[in-house]
């Protein structure tokens, strides 16, 4: 079933052009990575998908048209976006950070946070610390466990493994993999010139600004 | 020394109306970056409100509770007639808006109720009990745990899940946005908590002076004070300032020859001005930027 289908969205950014008529579908359950080169309008295309970055064109999440998307708009309909770096609130507790990730959510949150102690056990033990103790890979691996308090239908994660150890990436990934199992569509762009992570069903070249060709298989 | 503790205990009435005043504008502050100079004129409205009510032969207590709740809407419109337009704006404009606000408040004041003192009887008499081995009076402690009880509401709110949205709105307002908060609803939330403090500091202060459109004039400064005092981003540091200069007025008056009422003023300014030099996190933040 198509969950998110996009239809010629165009984006200016700061004055530049950088989405220049993107159209692409995407089925629920899928693992998608964004490749390319640096600048090739990647993050700018999550940002479009996550309702931070203004468009044109249309955009329908379950063959609805949504008007007019905004953060607050894509959080409701269960969109939930990682933006590049070091995005937690630091004078924050992690439990708070949690906290913040399910605001678009009603209800008990218990599950939610006990899905997430799951995947990362070591957030549990610091979850009364500042997020600002933890170090940059534990505040990667928290921003995305605050994306997943909010159980998102679809998970938006940018250049997640850039300027931290490997094995921090390494864990996020694996992370993402359980996420995809439990449900989420994931698409994931990864910083330029990398190849498309090993867990990803599927991987688009974006760029100019638009989706090209599926890139060459790995060797 | 049995003057002592009735003296301490005015002073503690006072610092908390200054208090609640501090909180207030801390509250707008973090939520809108911009030093609100109407919150006292605004409390002082409320304080009009809430009178009429009781001059309507309304009991106190109804006036006082639906004083706090009109004030709470009136800070909802506020927010949305006044920033909401200019929130992309420089600060220095929205500073001037929230003075040109305080001078037209007051001018309604006055063109409304006149500029007369008049008594406002509150639910707590003059009388003195016996506590501690003090004579303290009943309106001062019922200030004291009137403000108490409407801090301790604020600190409650704020450890809600809107609290925890007002913070992160505060924190860093793109960041909340990007999260899907509704970071101009939640500012209005601020203005609105904001107004509804002030009303309960001014209604508090007319029970105890009087009311005059002039009721809240040198409370606004011991209140910006203690707000700078306790770290202009702090709502607890607010509090804890507000109440602290309150009290060091209120023993400066009593025990200073010759610092009467009128010097009070004079003084909570030489205690702003060395807020803002000895703690210059005071001044950090959008509010001392171009």
């Amino acid at each position: 079933m198509t969950l998110l289908e996009l239809r010629d969205i165009e984006a200016h950014v700061d004055g530049v052009h950088v989405l220049r008529g993107v159209s692409l579908e995407l089925a629920e359950g899928e693992f998608l990575a964004l490749v390319g080169p640096r600048r090739g309008g990647k993050s700018t295309l999550l940002g479009a998908l996550g309702g931070t970055v203004p468009v044109t064109g249309e955009l329908r999440i379950e063959g609805e048209t949504v008007g007019r998307p905004s953060p607050a708009t894509m959080a409701r309909l269960g969109v939930a976006h990682v933006p590049a770096g070091r995005v937690t609130f630091g004078s924050f507790t992690v439990a708070d950070n949690l906290r913040l990730g399910a605001w678009a959510r009603g209800g008990p949150l218990d599950n939610a946070y006990a899905r997430v102690f799951e995947l990362f056990p070591f957030l549990y033990d610091r979850r009364n610390r500042r997020s600002a103790e933890l170090d940059a890979g534990e505040q990667r691996l928290l921003a995305l466990a605050r994306a997943a308090m909010a159980r998102p239908r679809l998970l938006l994660c940018d250049e997640p493994s850039h300027g931290v150890a490997p094995a921090v990436g390494r864990d996020y990934f694996a992370a993402l993999r359980q996420l995809n199992e439990w449900g989420a569509t994931v698409v994931v762009a990864e910083q330029g010139g990398r190849p498309a992570p090993a867990e990803a069903g599927r991987a688009l070249v974006v760029a100019d600004g638009r989706v090209q060709a599926a890139p060459a298989p790995a060797p | 020394m049995s003057g002592a503790g009735a003296h301490v205990a005015a002073g503690l009435a006072a610092g908390a109306i200054d208090a609640l005043l501090a909180v207030a504008i801390v509250l707008v502050r973090r939520a809108s970056g911009v030093v609100n100079f109407a919150q006292a004129a605004l409390a002082t409205l409320s304080a009009f409100g809430c009178a009429t009510l009781v001059a309507h032969g309304w009991r106190f207590w109804p006036a006082f509770a639906v004083t706090v709740a009109l004030s709470f809407g009136g800070g909802l419109v506020l927010a949305g007639a006044l920033v909401a337009p200019v929130r992309r704006g420089p600060v220095y404009g929205w500073t001037l808006l929230t003075v040109g606000l305080l001078l037209a408040v007051n001018g309604l004041d006055n063109w409304i109720w006149g500029p007369r003192t008049r008594p406002f009887a509150g639910p707590f008499s003059a009388h003195t009990i016996r506590l501690a081995g003090g004579a303290v009076s009943r309106r001062d402690l019922g200030t004291v745990v009137v403000a108490g009880a409407a801090l301790v509401v604020v600190a409650v709110v704020g450890r809600s899940k809107a609290g925890l949205g007002l913070r992160a709105a505060a924190a860093d307002p793109g960041a909340a946005h990007e999260l899907g908060l509704g970071v101009g609803r939640l500012g209005a939330l601020a203005w609105a908590l904001a107004a509804a403090l002030g009303a309960v500091a001014g209604v508090l202060a007319a029970t105890a002076h009087g009311l005059d459109p002039t009721l809240l004039r040198s409370t606004l400064l011991s209140a910006l004070a203690g707000a700078f005092l306790g770290g202009i981003d702090s709502p607890a540091g607010a509090a804890l300032g507000g109440s602290t200069v309150g009290v060091g007025l209120e023993l400066l008056a009593t025990y200073v020859h010759g610092v009467g009422s009128s010097l009070r003023p004079v003084a909570a300014f030489a205690v702003l001005l060395a807020a803002i030099l000895l703690r210059p996190s005071g001044l950090r933040g959008r509010w001392g930027r171009p």
